[in-house]
């Protein structure tokens, strides 16, 4: 398969939202299916009412046995009142071609003002199983505020269970 | 990794969150995909769904598919179908059309366009995505990936600009998108 121009974990809008952790990092898998360039990551946000500004940092993260590993860091911000918006990152820490394969993304949210607002999903808000899945790491999310990006972080000391942890947000990477 | 020679490939799962809805008459919207293995095509299919109504009149729509490849700034007609459906009771059905050339589409980025048109007062549906309300305030940065196409037109120009498409989320952008199944 020849270098791609795109890749995103959802082919349109999905039907879902979710409600991200303000302060603290869900991570959540994409499958990579050839070489892409990294260069801007695309998310549908919405908000109900009342204006803010939401800022997100994302991590670009690697996984080796139960270790998380950042590779790359975007970031980026968009004004919300009450509306359906995309929210782009562009600005990546480093030049990157991401290589096929698993890779994790970190998502970091701060507002300006409340949290209300949503992220477009794949999530369901009744996914939320009672036991953890014990057969390699599919999510999970942090259980301590943090304003920063971890450089590593291991997946043991995440929380694997609950919407939060098994999140999907709709994300789309371009060259 | 060598990539694997495919059957069917469909740009989302069937039955999964797939809801009825009536894109406007002449619209022509486009939504990349990845194909991730090569495949013959031959045979493309949407589902449609025709209303109940009392009433004996036929129900018609007339329905478009396009593959683009995109270099660039430009969007070009690779392979095109169209059809029309016709319906006289309430179903949901399939509805398939045969390619306009024989093609092997490689895998990696392609473009999938529909075109949709009804004369009947609506009553006939497409199968897509399903969503609240879509992206409606603000259209995504970057490279053109899905949109609609800014012209009212039933047919497939040989080349598009992306800078005539509306990206999703600005204005005549769109978020729905058909369900298309390809095989073999």
């Amino acid at each position: 398969m020849p270098q791609l121009d795109f890749e995103m974990n959802y082919p349109t809008i999905a039907a879902s939202r979710f409600t991200p952790n303000s302060g603290s990092i869900t991570f959540c898998p994409m499958q990579i299916r050839d070489s892409i360039s990294l260069n801007t990551v695309n998310l549908p946000l919405y908000s109900p009412s009342g204006a803010k500004t939401v800022t997100l940092r994302l991590g670009v993260y690697s996984i080796t046995g139960s270790s998380l590993s950042l590779a790359n860091s975007l970031s980026g911000s968009v004004d919300l009142v009450g509306d359906d918006k995309y929210l782009s990152l562009t600005a990546t820490s480093s030049a990157q071609n991401m290589t096929p394969g698993t890779w994790f993304f970190g998502l970091l949210f701060s507002t300006s003002s409340n949290s209300n607002f949503t992220v477009n999903a794949m999530s369901h808000s009744r996914f939320n199983a009672e036991n953890a899945f014990n057969f390699g790491f599919i999510g999970g999310a942090m259980t301590a505020s943090t304003s920063a990006l971890p450089s590593s972080i291991a997946t043991s000391d995440l929380d694997v269970t609950g919407t939060d942890a098994l999140a999907a947000p709709v994300m789309i990477i371009s060259a | 990794m060598a990539a694997a020679r495919l059957n069917v490939f469909d740009n989302l799962q069937l039955g999964h969150m797939l809801e009825e809805q009536r894109p406007t008459n002449g619209s022509l919207g486009i939504h990349a995909v990845v194909f991730p293995g090569s495949i013959s095509f031959n045979t493309v299919a949407f589902l449609l769904s025709a209303a109940s109504a009392s009433q004996s009149t036929a129900r018609t729509a007339s329905l478009g598919f396009g593959l683009y490849s995109r270099n660039g700034a430009t969007l070009s007609l690779a392979n095109s179908a169209s059809g029309s459906f016709t319906n006289t009771a309430s179903a949901v059905s399939w509805m398939t059309l045969a390619t306009s050339a024989t093609q092997d589409i490689t895998p990696g980025n392609w473009y999938l366009a529909f075109t949709f048109s009804t004369s009947q007062d609506g009553r006939v549906s497409l199968f897509c995505n399903s969503a609240f309300s879509g992206v409606a305030d603000a259209a995504y940065g970057g490279p053109f990936f899905r949109g609609h196409y800014s012209a009212t037109t039933n047919a497939f120009p040989a080349s598009i600009a992306t800078s005539d498409m509306n990206k999703e989320g600005g204005t005549g952008g769109g978020s729905f998108h058909p369900y298309i199944l390809i095989s073999a």
